[in-house]
Formats: C-alpha cells, sequence, structure tokens
C-alpha cells in the first residue's frame, strides 16, 4: 500500500518536511512580530505589515511549486469492495483512474504498464463526499470584524452593512485554507461554498478540494445565492425584524428592476436610463429562480422567517445548517424547500451508569499505579498521596450524590430529550420522505463521523446518510452527471476505508480528488493507560512548545490546569516569559485541545492553537492571524503546571 | 423511570387534540356588553361563542367544565406589551415604519404563559419607542403550545404601527447620532416629512400606475408604509406623555387626514382628554405608574378615570411581562382612585383595548359569534381575592391551574447549563422606565 512519497502532501508530517528542506531564511516570530509592532511608528508599521505579509504570500507561492503535476498519473485500487452508490452492496473489483476521471470499474480492469497500484485488499471505496455548503477553503475578508462607522445609520453603503450579494466565493479562495486539507481529510472532495458576511453574503461555488488556485480549483462559480439572518451592527438592518424587512425591500426592488431593465432594453424613448445597483442587479437571478437561495435557519424560528420570506416572495429555498426542523416538517414538505441538515450535533451528557463505570476505572487505574506496573515506580510516599487523594475525591463524589435536586433533574430531563431531538432529525426526515444533505456552516470536519454514528444510532439508515454526503448534494448542485457515485467516466473522486465507512473504528485511508491521492496519516494510539478514564487524555503539567513559524522557530511554555471538566491554559513565549496568557474553560475532546486567544499590542491578533496529545508530546497547528497557519510542537517538563 | 414519566408527560400535553369545543356552566357571565348573569352557561364551538343561556344540554363530544361559583368575563385584552416576539427595537432611524415585529413572533416565549396565568389571551405585541415613527406592531392571541409562529398572529386585525413622541427618539438619534430629532420640535418635523414623503411615493406610484409616467418609482417599504397609513389602513398607536405633544400630533394628523390613532402611556392625558375626544383619538393608559423619568412626572392615578369620563375610549395596559399578569387589579384601581362601575372598570381590560385594536368585533365581550376566549376566576375579578382558575382561547384550554407546570417551556437549548433557574433578561418590572427601549442599550453607549 505504499504510494509515491510526492503524493502524499495530505500530512502535517509531510508539511513539516517540506519547511525544512526549504531553509527558509527569514527571522519571524510572533513575539518578534509583535516587538516590532510596539516600537516602530504607525506607518513604518503599516510598511513592515504589509512587507511580512508579501513574504508570507511568497513563501506560499515557492511552496507550490513543490508540489506535483498529476493530471496524467493513472491509478489502479485493486481488490477492493466498491459502494458505487448508496442502497448498493458492495461488489468486489478494482477501480482504474486516468486523467482524473474514473475510467473503468469492475472485476476485469485493464492494468495500464505505467499505472501506479494500489493493494486495497479488503478495504472499501465510496464516491467522494460532497459537501453541501460550507465556508471550506473561503477566507474571511479583513474587515469582516471591524465595526465600521457610518453617518447616518437608517440609511448605511449596502456593503458596509453586510448587503453585498454581488460578491463571490470564487474571489475569496485561498487553496492554502487549512479547511480545504480537513475537509478532504474527512472524505470530501467537492464543496458548495459561500463567503463569510451577514445577511447577504454573496453568490456561491462549487469547488474541488484541491489545486493551486482558485481556477484550477472551481467547477461552477456564483451557483447560488447565501444568506443569513445576521444583523448589520449599529446600523440598518440591525434586529431580525430590521433583517427581514430588508430582505423584502431588496427582493422586491430587484423584481421592479428587471422590469424596468427590460422595458428600457425594449423601448427607451421616454423612460428614464435604469440606474446600475451591483447588489439589486445580483439578485435578479434569484428572481428568475436561475439561482436558489442558501439560506441558513439552524433554529425553528430561523426556519419559520426563512419560510415566511419564501412564501412571501416566491424565490426557490434550500434551507441550511437546519437543526431543529421537528415542527416545521409539515410545512417543509407542503412548501417542497430543499434542506441541509447541520452536521454539527448538542454534546450528549453522559448517562448516570457511565460515570459509575468511570468512577470504577478510575479505581482500577489507581491499583494499577500502586504496583507501579507503568513508568516510573511511584515512591511510598507518593502512593499514599494518592490513596489519600482518591479516598478525598470519593467521599465528596458520595457527598455529591446524597443531594438530589429533583428540580435540576428535571431539567436535566428535559436537556437530555432536547439531545436526543436534535439528534434525530436526519432520520425524522427520512421517515418523513424529505431528502436531504448536509452542511457545514458553523461544524468542523471532523464532527462528521461521529455525529454521522450518532444520526444513524438515533434511526437513520446507512443508506440515506451516504446518499446525504454524495448523491444528493450532487443533485441538488447539478453535478450528478461528473460526481456522487462511482461510475465510469465521472470525476475521480474517491473515499477509500479500512472498514466499511459507517463502523465506529472505520478509518480513512485514502481520498482521491479528481484522480490525485491524498493518503491520510493514521495517528499513533494514544497509550489508553496514561490517560482519564473518560477516554480523553490527561494533558495536565508543565509543557514546552515550539513553533515551526519562519526560523528561528519560537518556543515558550505552556502550563495546562484542570478544573473540573475544563482546562485553563496558560502561554509564554521564551522571550518574556512573564507575559503569560491566559485562557480558560477550554474543553478537551478526546486528546485535541483547540483554544484562541486575542493578542494585543497595537494591532489585535488573533491566534488559535489545535493540538493533539499523544502521552509525554503534543503536536498541532497554531493559526496566526492573517499570517497562517504553522505547525507547532511541544512536549511536557512536569505533571505540575506550575513555573 | 421517573425521569420518563416527566419527558412522556410533557409530550402528551404539547400534542394534546386542538379541541375547540367548549362548555362552562353554571358560573357568574360578566358580559361587558350585556350585564352580567348568574348561573349561566357558555357555549363555545369550533373556538366560538355558539350560545349564551341557562341549563345548556352538552353536545356529545363537549368538554364541559363546572364553574359553579365561579366568575367569567371575556379574555383580558392588552393594548401594550411586548410579548412573544425576539425583537423589539430596530433603533436605526428615526423612521423604522418598514420593520414589523410580526416578523419576529415566537411562540416559545414563556411569557405568553404567564400572561395566560392572569386570564389575558389577547396582546398588542408591539415596537419599541426608540424612533418616532417606529415599526409595525402584531396582535396576537395567546394561544400558548404552537410551535408555528403564524399560529400566534390574530387573523383579521388591523394591522397597526407604534409611533413614539418626546424624550426616547430624542435621546436615541438626537443626543446619540446628532440627527433630527434633537428637540421636541424636529419631533414634529420627523412626522411632517415622513406623512409628506408617503405621500410623494404614493402620488408616484399612482402617475406609474395610470400610465402617466413610465418609470417606476424606486420601490421603498418605509414609504409604501407611510402610504399605507395616509390610506387609513394602518391604526396609529402612539407613545406619548406630555400634552403639548399630543396635541401637536393630533395637528400633524389632522393635517394629513390620518383619523385612527390611540395614544399610549398619555400621562398627561388628563390635561388634554376633550380634545383628545374630540379627535376621535382613543388612550391607553397605566393605572398609577409615572414619575419614571422627566417627561412623565406630571400625573394622576385618576388619569384613566378623567378620560373615560370625557368620552375617550381608554384601555389600562402592562407594557411589562409582571403587570400583564394581573391587569385584573390595575383594572381595579380605577375604581379606588375614580370610582368607576365594576363596568366600566372591567370594559378598561376587554372591550376598550378591542376597540384600540380594531378587533372588537372578535373579541371583549362575551357575545354569540364572538371568538371563545374566557378567563375563569374563582372570585370577582375586580376583587384582591380573585385568582384566575382557567383561560380558554378560541375554545381551547390554555392556562388551567390545576394543571400547572413548573417547567412549562416549549423550547429547550439543548447546550443550555444547569441549573438554569434565572432567565438571562429581565423583562419584568418598571425599574428600567418603559419595556419599550428594549435592545436601544447599544445606541446610547455608542455615541457616534
Amino acid at each position: 500500500m505504499q504510494v509515491t512519497g510526492n503524493y502524499s502532501i495530505g500530512s502535517t508530517i509531510d508539511k513539516h518536511q517540506i519547511f525544512k528542506n526549504r531553509r527558509i531564511i527569514a527571522n519571524i516570530s510572533l513575539n518578534w512580530i509583535l516587538r516590532i509592532f510596539t516600537i516602530m511608528n504607525r506607518t513604518i508599521r503599516a510598511i513592515s505589515f504589509i512587507a511580512l505579509f508579501c513574504f508570507l504570500s511568497f513563501m506560499g507561492n515557492s511552496q507550490n511549486s513543490d508540489e506535483p503535476a498529476v493530471i496524467t498519473a493513472k491509478f489502479v485500487i485493486q481488490n477492493v469492495h466498491i459502494i458505487a452508490k448508496p442502497g448498493t452492496p458492495a461488489s468486489f473489483g478494482s477501480v482504474l483512474i486516468e486523467d482524473g476521471m474514473i475510467k473503468q470499474v469492475g472485476r476485469a480492469v485493464t492494468i495500464p504498464f505505467d499505472a501506479e497500484i494500489i493493494d486495497g485488499d479488503s478495504m472499501y471505496v465510496y464516491a467522494g463526499f460532497i459537501d453541501a455548503l460550507s465556508h471550506t477553503g473561503v477566507k474571511k475578508s479583513d474587515t469582516d470584524d471591524d465595526r465600521p462607522k457610518v453617518k447616518n445609520p437608517g440609511y448605511p453603503p449596502n456593503d458596509v452593512a453586510g448587503i453585498t450579494p454581488e460578491l463571490s466565493a470564487f474571489d475569496f479562495i485561498s487553496h492554502k485554507e487549512k479547511s480545504i486539507k480537513d475537509m478532504r481529510g474527512q472524505g470530501f472532495g467537492i464543496s458548495h461554498v459561500v463567503p463569510h458576511g451577514r445577511l447577504f453574503p454573496g453568490q456561491g461555488a462549487i469547488i474541488l478540494l484541491d489545486g493551486n488556485n482558485a481556477d484550477e480549483m472551481t467547477i461552477k462559480k456564483n451557483t447560488s445565492t447565501y444568506s443569513q439572518f445576521k444583523g448589520a451592527r449599529g446600523m440598518y438592518p440591525q434586529t431580525i425584524i430590521g433583517q427581514m424587512a430588508k430582505w423584502r425591500e431588496m427582493y422586491r426592488s430587484a423584481s421592479y428592476a428587471k422590469k424596468h431593465n427590460s422595458s428600457f432594453a425594449t423601448n427607451p424613448v421616454g423612460i428614464k436610463r435604469p440606474s446600475y445597483d451591483k447588489a439589486i442587479e445580483a439578485l435578479i437571478p434569484v428572481v428568475d429562480k436561475k439561482q436558489k437561495v442558501y439560506f441558513k435557519a439552524s433554529k425553528a424560528m430561523e426556519i419559520s422567517r426563512a419560510m415566511a420570506l419564501q412564501k412571501d416572495l416566491g424565490f426557490s429555498i434550500v434551507l441550511s445548517d437546519v437543526k431543529q426542523a421537528t415542527h416545521a416538517i409539515k410545512s417543509i414538505k407542503a412548501s417542497k424547500a430543499d434542506i441541509l441538515l447541520s452536521i454539527s450535533l448538542p454534546k450528549e451528557e453522559k448517562k448516570d451508569e457511565d460515570k459509575k463505570k468511570e468512577e470504577k476505572d478510575k479505581v482500577s487505574d489507581s491499583k494499577v499505579i500502586e504496583g507501579s506496573t507503568i513508568g516510573a515506580p511511584l515512591s511510598a510516599k507518593e502512593v499514599e498521596k494518592k490513596k489519600k487523594e482518591h479516598k478525598a475525591k470519593s467521599k465528596k463524589e458520595k457527598k455529591k450524590k446524597k443531594k438530589k435536586d429533583p428540580e435540576k433533574e428535571r431539567l436535566e430531563a428535559r436537556k437530555k430529550a432536547a439531545v436526543a431531538e436534535y439528534v434525530s432529525q436526519a432520520a425524522m426526515l427520512e421517515k418523513n420522505n424529505i431528502p436531504f444533505s448536509f452542511s457545514f456552516i458553523d461544524s468542523k470536519a471532523k464532527d462528521l463521523h461521529p455525529n454521522i454514528r450518532r444520526m444513524i444510532a438515533a434511526g437513520l439508515s446507512e443508506k440515506t446518510a451516504l446518499a446525504a454526503l454524495t448523491t444528493e448534494p450532487a443533485k441538488l448542485l447539478g453535478i450528478s452527471n461528473i460526481a456522487g457515485t462511482i461510475e465510469k467516466g465521472k470525476l475521480a473522486n474517491i473515499v477509500m476505508t479500512d472498514k466499511p465507512y459507517f463502523e465506529e473504528k472505520s478509518k480513512i485511508n485514502y481520498v482521491f480528488v479528481e484522480g490525485t491521492p491524498f493518503k491520510t496519516e493514521v495517528k499513533k494510539k494514544k497509550k489508553k493507560s496514561e490517560d482519564g478514564a473518560d477516554g480523553s487524555a490527561d494533558i495536565v503539567g508543565k509543557w514546552t512548545y515550539e513553533m515551526n513559524i519562519p526560523m528561528p522557530d519560537n518556543t515558550g511554555v505552556i502550563l495546562i490546569e484542570k478544573t473540573d471538566d475544563t482546562y485553563k491554559v496558560s502561554i509564554a513565549s521564551v522571550d518574556d516569559l512573564t507575559d503569560f496568557e491566559e485562557i480558560e474553560d477550554i474543553e478537551l475532546d478526546g486528546n485535541n485541545l483547540v483554544f484562541d486567544f486575542d493578542v494585543t499590542d497595537g494591532m489585535t491578533m488573533n491566534v488559535e492553537m489545535d493540538l493533539n496529545f499523544d502521552g509525554e508530546s503534543f503536536e498541532g497547528t497554531v493559526t496566526a492571524g492573517q499570517f497562517g497557519t504553522f505547525d507547532m510542537s511541544g512536549s511536557r517538563e512536569s505533571k505540575t503546571p506550575k513555573f | 423511570m421517573k425521569r420518563l414519566l416527566f419527558i412522556l408527560s410533557f409530550v402528551i400535553i404539547c400534542h394534546v387534540g386542538y379541541s375547540q369545543d367548549i362548555l362552562v356552566k353554571n358560573g357568574t357571565l360578566i358580559t361587558i356588553t350585556d350585564g352580567v348573569k348568574e348561573n349561566t352557561d357558555i357555549l363555545i364551538r369550533n373556538g366560538k361563542i355558539s350560545q349564551i343561556a341557562k341549563g345548556i344540554k352538552a353536545p356529545s363530544g363537549v368538554e364541559v367544565i363546572d364553574a359553579e361559583g365561579m366568575y367569567i368575563m371575556p379574555g383580558i385584552i392588552d393594548a401594550h406589551s411586548h410579548l412573544g416576539i425576539d425583537a423589539v427595537n430596530e433603533a436605526t432611524d428615526p423612521n423604522t415604519a418598514h420593520v414589523w415585529v410580526g416578523d419576529a413572533l415566537n411562540p416559545y416565549d414563556v411569557g405568553i404563559y404567564r400572561a395566560l396565568a392572569g386570564g389575558v389571551t389577547t396582546s398588542h405585541a408591539m415596537h419599541g419607542s426608540a424612533n418616532a415613527v417606529g415599526g409595525q406592531c402584531e396582535t396576537i392571541k395567546h394561544r400558548w403550545g404552537v410551535h408555528d409562529p403564524e399560529e400566534l398572529r390574530m387573523i383579521g386585525a388591523p394591522r397597526t404601527i407604534k409611533f413614539a413622541l418626546g424624550e426616547n427618539p430624542m435621546r436615541v438619534h438626537g443626543e446619540g447620532r446628532g440627527l433630527t430629532p434633537r428637540t421636541r420640535m424636529g419631533m414634529e418635523q420627523v412626522f411632517r416629512k415622513s406623512f409628506a414623503d408617503g405621500q410623494a411615493y404614493m402620488d408616484a406610484w399612482n402617475d406609474y400606475n395610470s400610465g402617466k409616467v413610465k418609470t417606476p418609482p424606486a420601490y421603498d417599504l418605509k414609504m409604501q408604509t407611510m402610504a399605507d397609513i395616509l390610506k387609513g389602513e394602518i391604526l396609529i398607536h402612539c407613545h406619548s406623555y406630555r400634552a403639548d405633544e399630543i396635541l401637536m400630533l393630533m395637528d400633524v394628523l389632522s393635517d394629513y387626514g390620518v383619523k385612527n390613532i390611540t395614544f399610549q402611556h398619555v400621562n398627561e392625558g388628563f390635561k388634554v382628554a376633550p380634545e383628545l375626544a374630540a379627535f376621535g383619538a382613543h388612550a391607553s393608559v397605566f393605572s398609577d405608574w409615572w414619575a419614571y423619568k422627566f417627561e412623565v412626572y406630571y400625573s394622576t392615578a385618576y388619569n384613566a378615570t378623567i378620560l373615560a369620563k370625557n368620552g375617550v375610549v381608554t384601555s389600562i395596559n402592562s407594557d411589562s411581562r409582571e403587570l400583564i399578569r394581573h391587569l385584573y387589579h390595575e383594572a381595579a384601581k380605577t375604581q379606588k382612585y375614580g370610582d368607576l362601575s365594576d363596568n366600566e372598570a372591567l370594559k378598561m381590560i376587554t372591550i376598550n383595548p378591542a376597540i384600540q385594536l380594531g378587533i372588537d368585533k372578535e373579541v371583549g365581550s362575551l357575545e354569540k359569534g364572538k371568538d371563545g376566549d374566557l378567563a375563569i376566576f374563582n372570585k370577582h375579578p375586580l376583587s384582591i381575592y380573585a385568582i384566575p382558575q382557567k383561560t380558554i382561547v378560541d375554545g381551547h384550554i390554555r392556562f388551567d391551574i390545576d394543571n400547572d407546570m413548573d417547567d412549562i417551556r416549549l423550547d429547550v437549548d439543548p447546550t443550555e447549563t444547569i441549573p438554569a433557574y434565572i432567565e438571562t433578561q429581565s423583562h419584568g418590572g418598571h425599574s428600567c422606565g418603559d419595556g419599550c427601549m428594549q435592545g436601544v442599550a447599544e445606541h446610547l453607549l455608542h455615541k457616534h
């Protein structure tokens, strides 16, 4: 199962390699960047900022030239279970990929002499997943987080007030966005992406999740209009009532503009020349029903309001990122609205029995420690201390258990029922014969597999689940003829898994996007015995980190403390170990810790860290505002989170 | 198992069959328009009052409530509240005629249930008072239990719009942003300009529609709404305190031929009661609440009585999520201060607000053919000991004191932190002046 090294560019490790190989010549670190800003005056600051930015972009470009051209590559995936489309039984055979397309599928595939052979013995292949709506690969506009000031907040310019239906996602696509890699890692080959923004963010594009620039990636652009109930800040349309009014006004203005344009085109004599308004013009395809409106409507009231606008005005709607449709089923069915279900789900509360089990596990864990079978042997004192701690803890637990609060229990039961309702949305739609696809507007790519399994556990069939990832979005986006199934002549977008995809332990090994293979690194399994009983890693302690931002790597200290169920992280760079950033209330997801903070020093930069812990070390990424995403790693110095 | 039972009981309550037939027997009916009828039955079929008589035999399948010793009045109506809506103020312009709180209805607002617990079956969900010409309002029926916001609307109720005089718009737009209106003179000009622009807009469309002009005017929802007011299609409900401003607005309306107006709060209404009556304006007041800001220092608890005795159709409103639960107490205060009769007092929370909202043909009294909206009390509703027992909307029991669960929420946030005993936002009480200014704090803080 070996593919030429060049092709496996999907993993963090490989990117690391590329960085090292390239021998970067500059000396920039996060703190260095910030220090410059404090020292220099505003003008110089601006210049250095731009210079820095150009430099980083330049580096990005040089990275591109390292990537191989794979246009004519041929691959044969041999001896695999092929699930050609949802609902069909897996058939055993091979798939020949040539020129980015599926050339042959079946038992008798002729293998060209120059084809790379991937032995897929006992593996499973599916059509590459299609994400029906997300911001994958779409940069946020620089001004999005500003609070613009206008003279007259009742009549702000459209572009300041988030009324920008003329914008195109195409113009904001960056092949370097981390989200592309993340989505691809979860099996996606195609995304329908829309711009970030407010009420009318702009128009969507259908893109391939591979390519060196927006041109290469784009299948179709300006395919849809995106809208969401997100008001302008401090100006019209600010509240939901303002947004609803603005929507009606924009749509009706577009209808009138269309009429005016056409009567002027027919005979302009005596008719005032129609004035051009880019926002209104951009909505004419919506009025003409040439573009569907993908309307983000997650909660029940948002669904009702989007449907009310649709009913009032008559455009084609795709209810998007839906999370709470239980009571809207009838009207959705009647209106024949298309529907995209959000892949994000509320967290499941742990059952009491599970908690009890955890308690037991903890006890057995501590027994193991007592016997010092793992790691360095503990001194007698330490063993005694542990025992005491454990006793004190279980006493506390017992006390807690005694105090039962019936009101709290009722509230918890209702919350649990609410969670269950959200999880069963997919099954409910299926039961009502309403076809749907999945959207990822406020979800993470990695939520897909666990959440789709929860939906299946709540009654969704695997067939419909797979259709929602492949054939349904293909149909909705009008690309059924090129994607959504494994068929001769279609795009070679393929997902290969070690077990049937919907099984718990199923792992994606390869994702092909238009014939280009991406190998997924399977992360080393963490040693269970060192982790907490709930499956979350033990991460408390003092750690040192190393950020692989261009030379020299920035290093520093991270202190991680645990308080109840959340974590507190304090982080400082070696450049100034007195200046700790403190971030509280962080949740640990298994061994993955994600948090962000703002660094302010003349300017404000948001820094997000996404770290995966593995015993005494961690690996991950740091995203520093607009500067980009860099690799980061570290190791534990001590288990005491003290500096 | 207890948990399961709890969840199930909730599911059952939410999905109870939607019966709209009910017979209430042997109660004392306070009809408002046809006297008090003791020991009388009232039958509701398909949501409408179908018969009021003694000894009505229950048709088969109709639920019977024995109301012996109880008092039954028409469902209480609040002409000024902000319940059941997710937005109150679009405080971005002195004129926001284009926005409509009917776009933001939310049947999950627990305030609706609390109002039902006070016998209130209909309320006027209003836009706030941040703007001179505020947004359009919505008259809602308290059909607690429905999930579709459309089902809250009172179908057939006329369109209404909020206007506001005085300090609130002056503070938000004048002081806050340096726009007109900064003074009460500016207030008048905002109204005059809005009406003049609306008139011009209407004329321009008439010219286009009649073929006189070939170029269509630019579509403007705000001006369209002003034109609809001029055409008499929308009733005005104006937040007001001072007598001089009340007279000013009546002058402006006369100039533009607009007749339908209810002055809200109208704390100095007693000073200009004859003028209000002559204009045909209505008044909706608090029973005894004033001096919460400078422009409302001068008022009296006799306001409602003076207005009523001068022939002004007067109602008593809540403008509060707490007061709405005991509007019957508020009505009773007119007896302490103004010595009104029982019927005069109760008219203030039934037929009078119905007239002000243009829904007096449907609700506001116990009459054959009207909506089956009843408030059932254990004592006379003007007694301090009165406790609402059941509240019926369209022939359907929406509140029952014998089945009043602790946690009545219809929508539970699956990500909420428990315990969730305290609501995040406090809407009750009078401390902040008025409920009308919800959602405008931001504008007061950010002065540009």
